[in-house]
């Protein structure tokens, strides 16, 4: 038996079904629901983390693996997958990076930005809303925060999170370019 | 393409069960991955064309050639073609509901669903002569059937299945569900088999992957399992076996 030197529990509620690629997906019964989703992270993620272990239940999903890949090097993975073109791989692996303890401002702020560009905007709002109170100077998460507000249709708290973005940081190109877009 | 020794080993057996030389070439333009024709008639050779850059290309090779050796493993009278002559061309095209589409179309989904038949069912048995007598193809029958199974599920999306009629589309994704279901086994993958079951193929699959498991796994007994198959399927109506003629 390997010795595990990383543990993860990710809520079943967090994991994306659309990862999966099964249409319909709601339509198999839990039985394989669950099998699905283990075959998805035996074949997608796991043979890239040495030796582990997964169990999958109906409510959450626990992964243990011993070296070489430790929790923190999930972050670094998930923007390798994010900047391919996989965002949903991405959000996966910054969500399983902070479930094992990372608690960074970078990553939470990467997990908000990439659940807006996913459309999951409440969640996405929710993580850059605390990400912003944390590191109130940070004028990238101040922008993340507007461009997601104006994702939701939110005019009013985009402009106010964006003019934020701009007292931090003077002449922000982002934050002027999607302030442009809401206030035209 | 310089072809492996593996692959040159299997040409030779081609070669001399048959008496006919075997020729192959690529070509970048072919739409299917590859294609091979007996040499039958006045034909004096077996002919193979591969796409080059197809995803495990010598695995592409050696299934096609799989087909041949099968075929040549049989005794002369139980050699067949699995043929859609005009009769039941018609017949499909009332039954499977195709008279809106133009001729051309429809003789071409027809063609397919038959070739898909036999391509299926009897690959199957290819694929575990492969398994079992080829096994330096491992990794490339796998990348291979990955790369298939893929392109195979696109055929699930909804925008794709409303475009064919009812009894064409079950056919068509009960076959690859079945196929889906027996490579989920052995590339240890759920996803596959299950994507199928999702859409509602899973006691499809189920029947099929049962009739392959009962019927004789002997080259001579291909028949059966196509008959099998198109009973299940509701294809039976819609074919025929035709005998080869020599050379094969």
């Amino acid at each position: 038996m390997p010795e595990f030197l990383n543990q993860v529990t990710l809520a079943i509620a967090d994991f994306d079904t659309e990862l999966l690629e099964i249409p319909n997906f709601e339509k198999l019964d839990e039985s394989d629901q669950v099998a699905a989703i283990t075959a998805y992270f035996e074949n997608e993620l796991l043979p890239s983390l040495g030796s582990w272990d997964i169990r999958v239940t109906t409510k959450e999903i626990i992964v243990r693996w011993s070296e070489p890949q430790p929790v923190g090097g999930l972050a670094e993975s998930a923007l390798d997958s994010v900047n391919s073109g996989d965002v949903r791989t991405g959000a996966l692996l910054l969500r399983l990076a902070i479930a094992g303890g990372d608690r960074s401002i970078s990553t939470r702020l990467n997990l908000g930005m990439v659940l807006s560009d996913l459309g999951e905007l409440k969640e996405a709002i929710t993580i850059l809303k605390e990400v912003v109170a944390e590191a109130s100077d940070n004028a990238n998460a101040w922008v993340a925060y507007g461009v997601a507000h104006k994702r939701n249709g939110s005019g009013e708290k985009a402009v106010k999170a964006l003019r934020n973005a701009l007292s931090m940081e003077d002449g922000n190109p982002y934050a002027l370019k999607n302030l442009g877009a809401v206030l035209c | 393409m310089n072809l492996p020794a593996s692959i040159k080993k299997i040409i030779s057996e081609v070669e001399d069960t048959s008496g006919l030389p075997l020729v192959v070439r690529d070509d970048r333009s072919l739409k299917t991955l590859a294609t091979v024709s007996i040499a039958r008639g006045q034909a004096l050779f077996h002919t193979l064309t591969y796409r080059p850059d197809a995803v495990g290309v010598n695995y592409v090779i050696a299934f096609q050639l799989g087909f041949i050796i099968r075929n040549l493993r049989c005794p002369v009278e139980s050699r067949f073609d699995v043929v859609s002559e005009p009769i039941h061309f018609e017949k499909a095209v009332v039954e499977l509901g195709l008279q809106q589409f133009p001729s051309a179309l429809a003789k071409q989904l027809v063609d397919s669903l038959i070739i898909q038949l036999r391509s299926i069912s009897v690959g199957d048995r290819v694929d575990q002569w492969i398994i079992e007598e080829c096994p330096e193809f491992e990794d490339e029958q796998k990348a291979s059937v990955k790369s298939q199974l893929k392109v195979n599920q696109q055929a699930l999306s909804p925008d794709i299945r409303k475009m064919f009629p009812g009894k064409i589309l079950n056919a068509n994704l009960s076959m690859n569900a079945a196929y889906a279901k027996i490579w989920s086994s052995r590339l240890n993958d759920a996803r596959y088999g299950l994507a199928y079951k999702a859409a509602g193929y899973g006691d499809r699959a189920d029947k099929l992957v049962s009739c392959w498991e009962q019927i004789s796994k002997a080259p001579e007994c291909d028949q059966d399992l196509i008959k099998g198959w198109a009973k299940l399927l509701s294809l039976v109506p819609y074919f025929t076996f035709n005998q080869q003629s020599a050379n094969a």
